[in-house]
């Protein structure tokens, strides 16, 4: 595994697969096409606040912590001891690394003693301490933090300059990966303030901490360049929570999703016959219906039929609480709670808003692959519609479903119908096509009363009932009536008896 | 009279900076604090990296006065005679005092 210290093909042979480590930050490696550039340096950049330390740091302790290699910090901002105490809060023991000789500081933090400048100097007592320190504790990766905070103290930045760069070029040869903060005063400033980037490293990665109109802060990563490699070319979110920095990659779509192979019951056995013996496994199905049409009810009928069969599901709710989709189904008399305390079922309830589909996504990848998933629902995704521009939800229902089908999921995904009865609407046409099977649900006039009534329109790979089914939402949930075989034009809302 | 100084001069290895401050300090030292008591000690720092990592010294050469306190650190090749006295606390008194320079 470990190539022993390969010696740097040098400048001239730009390798297109660049060999990279893995950085350690989740989500990163995959914008990255496999983490930080090996043995070079790579200047991250951002506004102050915008995670350049966390990012450092992460770096550092995971590459400790999970691929053995040993760490150096160089710190011209914040004291050791303050780092340290700081990156407690991700759970990160430094202290502990730097007891088993696996991390070490080199403090050039600001002293006290007054340095007064005279005269010819440079920054050779610098290299031979990240020298030494590399050397103690046979480090691959290092960081240096800040490089702007070298620059403000030192007036002759040229020297600076070019004391990075024998720094950089010593690393190098010592084949440690490095990375290099630098500050930059606004979003939209280049790289770095003082335009060290350019003869220092040939990587870059920005970070940024930007408002956005409706006032929040938005956090992004985007891999600026890699010299001869290459990178995803997004600007992409990441979030710092309790374990560091979380970068939210676009989803890779692949269509190799696997054929149908069986069906299973859907969760409710009439509705099994319109399907003519349930859904295909990997199938997606579209319900749709004007609000009260029972969507809600069907989805938990749904999630019900797999949790009794000891099958994992996921609900994804957008309108509603977990309490209240729990409350709704105790209406039923069925105990969601008991299964979500045994871990067969996972909610996912949020208000969606601009740009949270990515991190959305994110967060089901990592539970459909924890708890198995064999079933999910999301409801509904007119919500998910409502809040987020139209491209970013197209790219969210291919990116779901896509992934649904890969990993072999069951989907129900319900929609809403604006208009309460003769609605032409479906839904939105990409939704029709990705979609699977569509199922109706429609509030129809009949002899001066509201009824409700269901249609399979269509089922990929399979025949269905082409009935339309009154039904009714009974104590037991979705009830059966009849076929409304004696009507017509129901579907314009006003069924006339032929 | 002062307690006795005690002075160090890290440097890296034998660069012109290296040597011009050494040479800049001997005579400075010989000029002007003839009547002090002084250690002086030189250290490379590519020999002791530790030790520059202990004092968190980077830039070289650097003249550090340990004692008497407080610690005064003058990064450079010692060229501005002056301005390093002063740097140590150290304006000559007897030799033709600077305007008002005290201390």
């Amino acid at each position: 595994m470990k190539q022993s210290k390969m010696k740097r093909a040098g400048k001239k042979a730009i390798q297109f697969n660049l060999p990279k480590v893995s950085s350690g930050i989740r989500g990163f490696d995959e914008i990255s096409f496999g983490g930080i550039p090996r043995g070079r340096a790579t200047l991250v950049t951002g506004t102050a606040g915008s995670g350049k330390t966390v990012f450092a740091t992460q770096f550092l302790y995971n590459g400790a912590m999970e691929y053995g290699e040993n760490a150096v910090f160089v710190t011209f901002e914040e004291t050791p001891a303050n780092i340290m105490q700081n990156m407690k809060g991700f759970g990160w023991d430094i202290e502990s690394l730097v007891k088993q000789k696996k991390w070490a500081f080199v403090d050039a933090s600001m002293q006290d003693t007054t340095e007064l400048e005279k005269g010819h100097y440079d920054l050779g007592a610098l290299l031979a301490r990240v020298e030494n320190a590399v050397k103690k504790t046979k480090a691959k990766r290092i960081a240096i933090d800040s490089m702007s905070a070298l620059l403000a103290r030192y007036a002759d930045v040229g020297l600076v300059r070019s004391e990075m760069y024998r720094i950089t070029e010593l690393l190098g040869s010592m084949g440690v990966t490095s990375i290099i903060t630098a500050e930059r005063m606004t979003e939209n400033e280049s790289a770095s303030r003082f335009g060290v980037e350019s003869f220092v490293t040939d990587n870059v990665i920005v970070l940024s901490n930007a408002l956005n109109s409706a006032g929040e802060r938005e956090r992004s990563i985007e891999v600026l360049k890699y010299r001869g490699a290459p990178h995803s070319n997004f600007q992409l979110p990441f979030e710092v929570d309790s374990h560091g920095i979380l970068v939210f990659p676009k989803p890779v779509l692949a269509l190799d999703a696997k054929g149908f192979s069986y069906k299973e019951s859907c969760g409710i056995p009439s509705i099994d016959k319109l399907f003519c013996g349930g859904v295909y496994t990997n199938s997606v199905t579209l319900i749709t219906g004007t609000s009260g049409t029972g969507k809600t009810v069907m989805a938990i009928q749904f999630v019900l039929g797999m949790l009794k069969k000891k099958q994992a599901c996921l609900y994804i709710s957008f309108d509603e609480s977990k309490e209240q989709i729990m409350s709704i189904a105790k209406g039923f008399g069925w105990d969601l709670e008991k299964y979500e305390k045994t871990g067969f079922l996972t909610f996912i309830c949020r208000s969606p808003r601009r740009r949270c589909s990515l991190k959305l996504l994110n967060d089901v990848h990592r539970i459909i692959k924890r708890k198995k998933i064999k079933r999910a629902v999301v409801d509904s995704i007119t919500a998910m519609r409502d809040a987020v521009p139209e491209a970013e939800f197209r790219e969210f229902n291919r990116s779901l479903i896509t992934y649904f089908k890969k990993m072999n999921v069951n989907m129900v995904v319900n929609a809403s119908t604006a208009a309460l009865v003769g609605s032409k609407e479906i839904s939105e046409p990409h939704l029709l096509s990705m979609t699977d099977n569509i199922m109706l649900l429609r509030y129809v006039e009949e002899n001066g009363n509201l009824s409700r009534v269901m249609t399979v329109l269509k089922t990929r790979g399979s025949d269905h009932d082409k009935r339309l089914w009154k039904y009714e939402i009974g104590s037991k949930g979705v009830k059966m009536i009849e076929p409304m075989s004696e009507y017509s034009e129901i579907l314009s809302g006003i069924a006339k008896r032929k | 009279m002062v307690d006795e100084y005690i002075l160090r001069l890290y440097v890296t290895g034998h660069t012109p900076n290296s040597e011009r401050a050494l040479a800049n300090l001997n005579a400075l030292i010989k000029e002007n604090i003839a009547g002090v008591k002084y250690k002086l000690t030189v250290i490379d720092v590519l020999e002791h990296p530790q030790l520059a990592e202990d004092e968190k010294i980077l830039a070289t050469p650097v003249l550090q006065k340990k004692l008497p306190p407080p610690v005064r650190e003058i990064i450079g090749d010692l060229s501005n005679k002056e301005k390093v006295l002063m740097g140590l606390d150290l304006v000559p008194v007897k030799k033709k005092a600077k305007k008002g320079g005290k201390k």
